[in-house]
């Protein structure tokens, strides 16, 4: 049981009331920002800025353009709080708005500038956890991104958001709007394109 | 980018497996965030669409005095333009001018000016937006205020009237 709830503050916005030993629900913080708590907003920020620097990223975003098409994410999730379906997963809602913000700037960049988005960190982070060496597992992640930008932005999206970020199909379908069905032959497709890719030929 | 050596039938979903796997890992060990210049700008763009207060009228909604702050605890030079509206209990001629207050980081301080307010203004300094009663506000003669920047990282929100 949360141990928030939402007071209404003395400018007639909502404050999410905090216990000290349990943080608020996204829901919690995005009524009370609904109605004007900016800090509950700046959390909601602080909470999945994060992943949405990521999926931008690995949908092509460049770099110079990423953390203004972060903005706009941010900007259209407030301008829609009131909107939001309360109940469902706000991380879904999130997801989808990143995924169409950075299908909207492919669309204006048009496909020649999309993959200058594809950088590694400046700071390697260690990911080696078996015998591979750190320089295999960057050339399979490099061989990797580098065939999912020759995927749709619907391929790229679903296999992003269930191989990735580890959403599972029906979690993909809700954030995405589009069937079960769809996840999954998007998912087939993605799939199979990127095997041919990886390892040649796609013959069983 | 060189390529490893095409691996057999039997290998191919074994290798996409290890490259999905390197990936995710590569990207969840990953934290990224906004810069706090982007940070402000949403703060900014947002401010404008907050709801309006139901009751009382302040000089800052809590979105514009979140724009400013997250300005200020990072030490960087900003100027920002807001303007000021008339506070409940402290009346504005009407026939005056909405005053601009411009907010600047010099060296170690916090500097507010209003060129074109009235000659008596208070501020407030709060860690926390709703939480201006009771908090001891200073008062500014001639449109000059300045506060000095404290080093711990975090919020610090501003009123005045």
């Amino acid at each position: 049981m949360s141990a928030e709830r939402v007071l209404p503050s003395d400018d007639g916005g909502g404050v999410v009331e905090r216990s000290p030993d349990t943080d608020p629900t996204d829901e919690a913080l995005v009524v009370a920002a609904a109605d004007g708590d900016a800090r509950a907003f700046q959390e909601l920020i602080g909470r999945h800025e994060s992943r949405v620097l990521r999926v931008l990223r690995l949908m092509g975003v460049a770099a110079q353009d990423r953390e203004d098409v972060a903005q706009d994410v941010f900007i259209r999730i407030f301008r829609h709080l009131s909107g939001f379906h309360r109940g469902r997963p706000f991380q879904a809602w999130v997801y989808r708005i990143a995924v169409n913000s950075a299908h909207d700037y492919r669309t204006r960049q048009g496909r020649s500038a999309l993959e200058s988005g594809w950088e590694e960190s400046a700071e390697p982070v260690s990911t080696a956890s078996g015998p591979e060496s750190e320089a295999e597992l960057r050339d399979l992640r490099l061989q990797l991104t580098g065939a999912m930008a020759e995927l749709t932005d619907r391929e790229r999206a679903v296999f992003i958001l269930r191989e990735v970020e580890g959403l599972t199909t029906i979690e993909v379908a809700r954030a995405l709007g589009i069937a079960r069905v769809t996840v999954r032959r998007h998912l087939n497709l993605a799939r199979k394109r990127l095997r041919v890719a990886l390892g040649g030929n796609d013959e069983p | 980018m060189r390529k490893k050596p095409l691996p057999g039938r039997k290998n191919k979903t074994k290798v996409l497996a290890g490259a999905v796997e390197a990936l995710a890992r590569h990207e969840r060990a990953r934290t990224e965030s906004l810069s706090d210049s982007a940070r402000s700008e949403i703060f900014r763009h947002v401010s404008q669409d907050a709801p309006a207060p139901r009751t009382g009228a302040r000089l800052f909604t809590p979105w514009r005095q979140l724009a400013l702050a997250g300005a200020a605890p990072v030490l960087l030079l900003v100027v920002m333009v807001g303007w000021l509206g008339p506070r409940g209990d402290r009346p504005t001629p009407e026939a005056m001018p909405a005053p601009d207050v411009q907010i600047a980081k010099v060296g170690d301080q916090v500097v507010f000016r209003i060129p074109n307010g009235t000659r008596v203004h208070f501020v407030s300094r709060s860690e926390r937006p709703d939480r201006f009663e009771g908090v001891d506000a200073a008062k500014v003669v001639d449109g000059n205020y300045a506060d000095r920047l404290h080093d711990e990282a975090g919020l610090v929100f501003y009123r005045i009237d």
